[in-house]
Formats: structure tokens, sequence, C-alpha cells
């Protein structure tokens, strides 16, 4: 579970971006949140993991283990059990499970809570000029020693975690490709694969298909939604059209100018009502832009 | 004309500022030539003089001494190699610490790009006088000259692209968990790599024509064998000297910059 308490942000040049987020989110739930540009959305998702800091607040992930800075969710049972299968040594009963406040961690315990949560981005931010399998081994820097990732010296295990996870979203065939040579969905798939190797149990997702075309959209959404589904990740994505939103998250969250003026689970709605609803967060009427498909 | 259209219209610019531009320039180079004591006349009166010597110098050269040069002219080069790849080497390490995207520490970015500047405003020449008085005369206060003066180029340049590339695979490396070192391998160097490449071949162009004038503070290099026959004035050694330390550089130029074109 992750829990936002009282967080609030100013930017050093006197910009407000977020004021009073309260926000409860609980494993595998795939939260879209819409609102305007600058509303404050990408702030949010950026203090979830730190990249920008609060300027109060706090946000507290739930079992934490402070031995390691792994994350071990709401199904704690489950996820030992996956630990398990990853790790025949796995030892449970080292296991020390707190809540940890995000903002106070600093440092190595910082970058390894980091490591827990993956992130894509509008323009991939990929390394273009490295091959598709070193992009994905990079999902893999916080699980070695220094040394091997400044070398690129991984070990044959996590070479193989990263072919598996080029599998798994159908790119295997371009591991050896230098990662400019794709095209943009393609990218996001890369992108979505480091994740993946990365072992990431939630994934921030700012704009993901908002430099995409329409159909490539479609099926970057789908990949999202399928690795979701299939490890139980927990999902947070910034969307510009809300039929992505009504289509494939469980839950819709609004932000308008730093504020959370809305939040519902999609299934306890009707989509024309939900429309209707957004008109409050966007402070006008939804039009034609507002949507990818043409219904 | 429609009188509407006349009323909507801007108030046309002044010029004040264009011509008072063109003026101060002008006043600039007129009173510097004036004070530096610049004048044609003393051209066009010396101007047999300067024929008189291009005519001992190439009419003919001493084709016979060209193969003396070759191994003043390689060591000119040997020279270039050495201080562009010694300065290069030391250079990104301190464009890193230069880089206010890299390190936030504005006090440290500040004084290593003062240092840096200190470095890049002392002429090759100068530096090399100064190290002939401290190593001796001989090529190696010329390397370490050309290193000093190329660690100051090339540091310069790469911070200054460290500084412009996409910071979104750096806070991608971030999001990884990644430290200070992965942020570098991953997201710095691949993105500068060919930019530090470039400027770091074209040091080497810019050291090769320096090199070739260190000799002449006793820096070691063509520029030595050039000033002891400029002192013996026997300008037809002189001439060979120059046509082949043209061509080197013609030919060094032309290579280097084509390898660089295609970095980039």
């Amino acid at each position: 579970m992750i829990k936002f308490v009282n967080v609030n942000k100013t930017y050093p040049n006197g910009t407000v971006a977020l004021i009073d987020i309260n926000l409860e989110i609980s494993e595998g739930e795939f939260v879209a949140i819409l609102g305007l540009s600058g509303a404050g959305k990408s702030t949010m998702l950026r203090t979830l993991n730190q990249i920008i800091d609060v300027t109060s607040g706090n946000i507290y992930f739930n079992n934490v283990d402070i031995n390691t800075y792994e994350m071990f969710g709401d199904n704690v049972e489950k996820e030992i059990a996956r630990q398990k299968a990853l790790n025949p040594e796995f030892d449970e009963t080292k296991l020390n499970l707190q809540v940890i406040d995000i903002t106070k961690v600093k440092g190595r315990k910082l970058r390894k809570m980091r490591s827990n949560i993956g992130m894509i981005f509008q323009n991939f931010n990929i390394i273009k000029r490295m091959s598709v399998i070193q992009n994905v081994l990079s999902g893999r820097i916080s699980y070695n020693p220094t040394w091997r990732t400044i070398l690129g010296l991984f070990p044959k295990k996590d070479r193989e975690i990263a072919l598996e996870a080029l599998d798994r979203v159908d790119i295997l065939e371009k591991t050896y490709h230098r990662a400019s040579d794709l095209s943009g969905g393609q990218m996001q798939r890369v992108a979505i694969a480091r994740s993946l190797a990365q072992n990431a149990k939630i994934l921030l997702a700012d704009e993901p298909v908002a430099s995409l075309d329409p159909i490539t959209t479609f099926e970057v959404m789908r990949f999202l939604k399928k690795i979701c589904n299939e490890d139980g990740i927990t999902m947070i994505a910034n969307l510009h059209h809300v039929d992505l939103a009504l289509e494939y998250a469980t839950r819709i969250v609004g932000v308008r100018e730093g504020r959370i003026v809305y939040d519902i689970q999609v299934k306890d709605k009707d989509d024309k009502q939900i429309i209707r609803d957004l008109e409050l967060v966007y402070g006008r009427s939804l039009s034609h832009d507002d949507f990818v498909g043409d219904d | 004309m429609n009188p509407e259209l006349i009323k909507k219209l801007p108030k046309k610019p002044s010029k004040i500022k264009f011509y008072s531009t063109i003026g101060l320039v002008a006043a600039i180079i007129i009173s510097s030539a004036l004070f530096s004591g610049f004048s044609f006349l003393d051209i066009i009166r010396n101007l047999k003089f300067a024929f008189r010597l291009i005519d001992s110098m190439f009419f003919p050269p001493a084709w016979s001494y060209a193969d003396n040069v070759i191994k003043p002219l390689l060591q000119t080069i040997q020279m270039a190699i050495a201080g562009s790849f010694i300065g290069a080497v030391f250079a990104f390490p301190a464009a890193l610490l230069a880089a206010n995207n890299f390190i936030k520490i504005k006090w440290l970015n500040t004084s290593v790009r003062l240092f840096l500047n200190f470095f890049r405003t002392i002429p090759a020449l100068v530096l090399a006088s100064l190290f002939v008085a401290i190593f001796g005369i001989g090529s190696f206060a010329g390397i370490v000259a050309l290193s000093i003066f190329s660690f100051g180029l090339i540091s310069k340049m790469t911070y200054e692209s460290i500084e412009a590339i996409d910071f979104g695979q750096v806070e991608a490396i971030i999001s990884l968990g990644g430290n200070k070192f992965n942020i570098f391998r991953y997201a710095i160097l691949p993105q500068v790599l060919p930019q530090y490449m470039s400027y770091t071949l074209y040091a080497f162009e810019v050291n090769v024509r320096a090199a070739a004038v260190l000799g002449y503070v006793g820096a070691g290099g063509i520029g030595q064998t050039y000033q002891i026959w400029l002192d013996l004035r026997r300008f037809d050694r002189v001439g060979i000297i120059i046509i082949i330390s043209f061509l080197a550089v013609l030919i060094i130029d032309f290579i280097s910059s084509s390898i660089r074109r295609r970095l980039v």
C-alpha cells in the first residue's frame, strides 16, 4: 500500500505543484491520474520515487524489509513465495517488515527503495546509443555491485532475466539492435522490459503513450495492463486521454491545480457519468482531443 | 493605403541602435589601427623586401633538405598526439565536476570552471616557454604545455556538452536505483562520448599547428629547426620547412575533420 499524507510541493521558483495530497493506493490497482498539463500529475509521480522531493508531508510504503529495502506490499505471503522462486536461499525469518516513509530515506537506502519502483516516460528515456539488451540489463544495476555495472559485466542470471523480459513484451528479435534504430512503440516496450528486469512492484507511467500514434498506443497500453495483471504490479499512470483511462484503469484520480478533486473506482460508475464528472477536473467540457479512439 | 490599416500598424522601430552599433565598431577598428601605428604606406614601401624574401625561400626551396625535415615534423606530430591524449584523459573528470547537472554543488562547479578558464586563457606558447624554464629545452616541455592547453579546451567543450544532454535518460537511471557512477556510465557517457572524441581530435588539430611554433621557445619539434635556419638566414631551407609543415597540417586537418564529421 502506498499512502500520501498531506503532501505539499512548492518548487524553488515559487510554483506550487501539489497542495495537501492525501491518497491511498492498494496493491494491484491500476490508477489513472487525469488532469490538465501543469496540474501537478508529473510532480506527484516523481515524489513517489523521490526524483522530486516534497516540501512537506509523508509518503508511506507498507511492509518494507528494513534490511534490504525490498517492498513486500499488501500480500506478504505471495511476495515471499515469489522471492523464494527467484532465490532458493531466501530466508523469510530474517525479514523485518516495517512501514517506511520514503521522504525520510536517503542515499543507498533510497536507491534500494527506488529499485522497487519502475518508471515509464513519455520520451521512453532508453539509452539510445546502447543495444536493446544493454538497456534492459540496466534495469539490473541496483542488484549488482557498481564495478560490474560500470564494466557492463552482468551475471548470466541477469542476462536470462533480461531476455525473458524482452520476450514478454514480444521484442526478443530486436535484442542486439541499437536502441536508436527502434520505432517509438518498440522503444516503449524496451522501457517496459527494463522495468520488468528491475523486478518493479510499482510502475509509474508518466504519459506513457503521449508520443505514440493511436494504434501503437493501444498496443503499449495492452502490454502495460498485461504485465500488471500477471505480476500483480501496482500501476500509476498519468494519462492524457479519457478513453484510455476508462478502458484500462481500475481507478481514476483527477488532479486540478495541485489538488485531488476526483477519485473513483471505474467499475462503480457508468462511463458517461465519469466523462461528465471529468468536466469538473478539466474545468471545461471534454472534446474530441481528449480521446484516442473515435467513440 | 487604407487609413484604418495605417492606424493599426505599430510604430516603425527606430534605427538609432543599428547605426550607433556600426559607428562604434568602426571607431574601435580605426582607433586601434592608429594607436598601434599601422599604416598601408609601410606595407607598400616594404613590399619589395617581402618579395625578395619569398623569392629566396621558394624559388627554389632547398628540396635536398626535405629529408631532414621529416624527423622533426614527426616529432611535432608526436608531441601533438601525446599532448591531446594526456589533456583529454584529465579533461573528462574535470568536465564532470564542472557540469552543474551532474554534480549539483554550485561552489564546486564554479571553482572548477574558474580553474579551467585560467588554463584556457594562457596561450600554449607562453606555457611552453614557462616549462622550458622548468624542464629545460626539449620536446617534454612542449608536451606538458600542449597537455595543459588541450585539457582546458576539451574540458570546457565537454562540460558544455554534458550540460546539454537529454536529462530524461538520467532520470531513468535514477528511477532504476542507480548511483552517480551508474548515471555517469549509462546516461552521460553514451550521450557525450562522440562529442568528447570529436573535441579531442579538434584539440589534436589545433595542437599540430601550435606544436609547429613551440620549438621557437625551445620546446622541441619542427619550430626548433625552423628557428635555426632562420637565424642562419638559410631562407631556402626555411622555405622547404614551411612547405612540408603546410602540407602536413593540411592532410591532418582533412583526415581529422572527416573523422569528426562521422562521429557526431
